[in-house]
């Protein structure tokens, strides 16, 4: 005697979901997608989206990773590029840069690797913000010189 | 021109009365016209050859799922409208297509109400509702860019083009399908295993991806259902044929119908 549940885990946003790749599988190679995709199992390779991603917490994914929006509840080995906002679960683990046009990182979520925020962040053609260097040359502008002032108004005999 | 494709179990005495009471509606509604019987010594496929050297427009076929796979099996290159009169125990594609069983389904044919709908084909096999697999250690490989590998060993691989009522219910909030839409859905449903006396756990998980074309293999020969048809493989090529047919549905379909079909 057995009872039969064909009901599924409901899953927060599946239904609004085109692809979704559930615990019990796991997908290697290019998984590209133009609809919403929901991520609770394994994927190995490149992952990207034309919409938005949800990546569970029971979710293992060893790619780079791009999306327009992106909800993180599980962990991603590679780089993740969301032209829109990401938003970081507690549970979610990050090992690679992550950069994102709007970023929200709850308390508990792991990153290990760059991070990169703004508008063009977010642009996957982009290169990676780089941080200024403690010795680049300072900006010149008009009160800020050290240098003698020139002849004229203020270094001017009178 | 309709030609009415009757399946070999409907001349058992327990569909006399219904049978005739499709018929009766049928001269009622003016849609009377040729009937051929599937038996053991001719095919659907030969049936509808023959008649659409003859002008053929429109076969309704008169039966079960079963009944529907063989005809659509035996299109070939035909282009013609498909009806349905549903009669018998398995009805889950004339469920999905809105059409009500017996003679209430003549209401439906009378209206004519079509859509073009894809159709999926597996291993040459036309199918119009779904391609089951069964069997150990099967791997799929979609559209030549990914390999998908079926973890757990109860999981059922199902190619889906148009879903049933029940399936659909049962897969929810999953997205219900569309067998317009140029994809074949590959979904993976894993009803968990037997716990303790022979309980289920409750746990389901499914997955759905979206493809154009799929193809199966396992080192095992595994069994393949299309909509009810059977067969047994070791590879299993499956792709989407875009908007293959016409065919004729009811107001209860599961699916959004396009405007002017």
């Amino acid at each position: 005697m057995f009872q039969k549940n064909t009901m599924p885990i409901l899953r927060e946003g599946a239904q609004e979901a085109e692809t979704v790749i559930a615990a019990s599988v796991k997908v290697e190679g290019d998984f590209a997608s133009q609809g919403n995709v929901l991520i609770e199992g394994a994927v190995e390779g490149k992952l990207s989206t034309a919409k938005d991603l949800r990546v569970g917490e029971r979710a293992h994914i060893a790619a780079d990773v791009s999306a327009t929006n992106a909800v993180v509840a599980g962990e991603i080995r590679g780089n993740l590029v969301v032209s829109e906002k990401l938003d970081l679960e507690p549970t979610a683990r990050i090992m690679g840069d992550v950069r994102a046009k709007i970023l929200t990182v709850a308390a508990g979520a792991v990153i290990n690797g760059r991070v990169a925020m703004g508008p063009e962040a977010g642009e996957p053609t982009k290169r990676p913000v780089q941080a200024p260097k403690f010795d680049a040359p300072k900006a010149e502008s008009a009160g800020a010189s050290n240098e003698e002032p020139k002849s004229g108004v203020f270094g001017g005999q009178h | 021109m309709y030609l009415y494709v009757y399946d070999s179990f409907l001349v058992e005495r327990r569909f006399e009365r219904e049978l005739a009471a499709v018929e009766a509606r049928l001269v009622d509604l003016g849609l009377s016209g040729r009937i051929s019987r599937l038996t053991a010594f001719n095919n659907a496929r030969g049936i509808i050859r023959d008649e659409a050297r003859r002008g053929l427009q429109t076969i309704v076929a008169v039966g079960d799922d079963e009944t529907v796979a063989k005809v659509i099996d035996g299109l070939g290159d035909t282009a013609v409208t498909l009806g349905l009169i549903p009669v018998g125990q398995s009805l889950s594609i004339a469920d999905a297509l809105g059409i009500p069983a017996g003679a209430e389904a003549c209401e439906t044919l009378s209206r004519r109400v079509a859509q073009r709908v894809d159709l999926g084909s597996a291993n040459g096999h036309l199918f119009l509702s779904e391609s089951r697999l069964v069997g150990e250690g099967i791997t799929a490989e979609t559209d030549g860019r990914f390999r998908l590998t079926v973890l757990s060993p109860g999981a059922e691989i199902v190619v889906s083009n148009l879903r049933n009522r029940a399936m659909a219910a049962g897969l929810a909030p999953v997205r219900a399908g569309d067998p317009m839409d140029g994809l074949l859905d590959l979904m993976v449903v894993n009803r968990g295993r037997p716990g303790l006396l022979g309980r289920w756990r409750e746990e389901v998980d499914v997955t759905v991806i979206p493809t154009v074309r799929a193809s199966f293999s396992a080192a095992q020969p595994f069994s393949v259902t299309c909509d009810g048809r059977e067969f047994t493989t070791d590879s299993l090529a499956v792709s989407i044929v875009p908007d293959r047919l016409k065919i004729i549905t009811g107001k209860e379909r599961l699916f959004e119908a396009e405007s002017g079909a």
